[in-house]
């Protein structure tokens, strides 16, 4: 009963949210979307707005039950690197989730830092996160050798709800020769693997596809064809297909301000936006 | 004689700074004339003090819809940045994360080596934030140069004095060398293969297709 009474207020805040945002005209882009999820069954406005505020950028996102508020700021040394932070917090009626991120890019060296914490599986908070709750921790390095080799590590961590903890690791070597490929070797949760990827241009045009395997106690095969849709770049036709055992699998494509993704991971789900762009400097 | 001694040297100083105004616009106006691409090659100091042999590929299209776009191959740890400025925007594009951050023109930071090094491109905004002073001519392999020294009228520029040097017979840079207020050098650059070309808004703006996209204000 609780929750068939707060829905009418959400609803309400959401759509003055959305009215101030297109109103202040200052917006960088607001995008509205419907999820829908079957067994257990799930439907959803989706709201995502982001605001420049001074030198950082406000973020809120919407969803039935849960409302996230991001703060984020970067500070760009041109050519040479930038490094960048951000913080959300999430409250939702099934709980709360706060997540803190920060990364950076000078010369050689990226790196990035992740931590977050939710009382409840994050999913409960925004659509497209992860079923899982509890602490994560993931920090990525990258480290170019000369222009042509890069290495690449990523170390996570995860205690979720239930106390049971996690770790992950990978480690990859890209080689850029024309098209970039990268071999490496993980292990997640136990299970050993090993990474294999090709990222290149196929035509003129600049069509560009990224293809990531992951195989052996575990599998799971990432793709993404990006194809322009005009000389200037503006508009770009994305597809992008995971596919993993144990079985999961999702399809996405996006062109101009539309944007469906499609998913089955136990259960399936669909998720339509578009994109509005609201003044700021677009 | 000690006042027609002083008409003598004001009518000398003003010819001197007329000339050099006079340099300023040949340059002008003949990079102005078509777009044109150069390799700049040379030592620059980092931020961290240390100095790197440093190479760009800088390409012009001048006009109403200025843009210029700056690609560097040295240092190997920046090979595949690059950076394009418009009127309005300016393009970083970070290979290593393969990010393009765009920027509205009047808020961005585009100096990076001490020095916006695209102003090559717009020698007219570069002059007109220097006091100019022509300390005479020198033989270079390209032909005869004008010196030019330039002296920030504002401290923001990041550097004390920049010698420009100007090729005689085609004006336009050949050189570049810039100090801090110890006289130590920031940057020494020249501009090498410089040639007339035919340049489109498009290339200047190629980035991968992938790239992601991050807008600030």
């Amino acid at each position: 009963m609780v929750r068939m009474k707060l829905h009418p207020h959400l609803h309400i805040v959401l759509a003055f949210l959305a009215i101030q945002f297109a109103a202040l005209g200052l917006g960088q882009s607001l995008t509205f979307g419907l999820y829908g999820r079957l067994g257990p069954d799930y439907l959803t406005p989706t709201v995502e707005a982001t605001l420049p505020l001074g030198d950082l950028d406000l973020s809120a996102r919407l969803q039935r039950d849960a409302l996230g508020l991001g703060l984020g700021g970067a500070l760009e040394f041109s050519a040479l690197g930038r490094l960048s932070y951000s913080a959300r917090v999430s409250l939702g009626l099934v709980g709360w989730g706060l997540q803190a991120a920060a990364g950076g890019t000078l010369g050689p060296l990226a790196a990035n830092l992740e931590a977050a914490y939710s009382n409840t599986p994050r999913s409960n908070l925004w659509v497209s996160d992860e079923a899982e709750g509890g602490l994560k921790l993931g920090l990525g390095g990258r480290y170019r050798l000369d222009s042509r080799q890069t290495l690449g590590l990523r170390l996570g961590f995860k205690n979720d709800l239930a106390g049971i903890a996690r770790g992950a690791a990978e480690l990859s070597y890209a080689l850029r020769q024309g098209p970039t490929y990268t071999f490496g070797l993980g292990i997640d949760d136990a299970r050993i693997y090993g990474l294999l990827g090709w990222r290149g241009e196929l035509d003129e045009a600049g069509t560009l596809l990224e293809a990531t395997l992951r195989t052996g106690q575990l599998g799971r095969l990432e793709a993404a064809l990006t194809r322009p849709l005009d000389e200037e770049q503006i508009n770009n036709l994305k597809l992008r297909l995971t596919l993993a055992y144990p079985w999961a699998a999702s399809l996405g494509v996006e062109a101009y301000r539309f944007r469906a993704d499609l998913g089955y991971d136990g259960g399936f789900s669909l998720w339509l936006r578009y994109t509005l762009s609201l003044g700021g400097n677009e | 004689m000690k006042k027609s001694l002083t008409i003598v040297c004001l009518s000398l100083g003003l010819a001197m700074a007329q000339s050099v105004a006079e340099i300023t616009r040949q340059v002008q106006s003949n990079l102005e004339r078509a777009p044109w691409e150069a390799t700049v090659v040379g030592r620059v100091q980092l931020p961290d003090g240390s100095n790197q042999d440093a190479e760009f590929r800088l390409q012009v299209i001048p006009g109403k819809e200025q843009l210029a776009r700056l690609e560097f191959k040295k240092p190997a740890a920046l090979e595949g940045n690059f950076v394009v400025i418009s009127d309005k925007e300016v393009w970083n594009y970070l290979f290593l994360t393969n990010q393009l951050i765009i920027q509205p023109r009047a808020r961005a930071r585009i100096e990076g080596l001490g020095f916006n090094l695209t102003n090559l491109g717009d020698f007219q905004e570069l002059t007109e934030r220097l006091t100019l002073r022509l300390l005479g001519e020198q033989n270079t392999p390209a032909g005869v140069a004008w010196r030019i020294l330039g002296t920030p009228k504002d401290a923001s520029l990041g550097f004390a004095s920049m010698e420009i040097l100007v090729l005689k017979a085609d004006p336009r840079p050949l050189a570049i060398t810039l100090r801090d207020s110890n006289n130590k050098v920031l940057a020494d650059l020249s501009l090498n293969n410089f040639r007339r070309t035919s340049l489109t808004p498009q290339a200047l703006r190629k980035r991968p297709a992938d790239a992601e996209v991050l807008r600030r204000n």
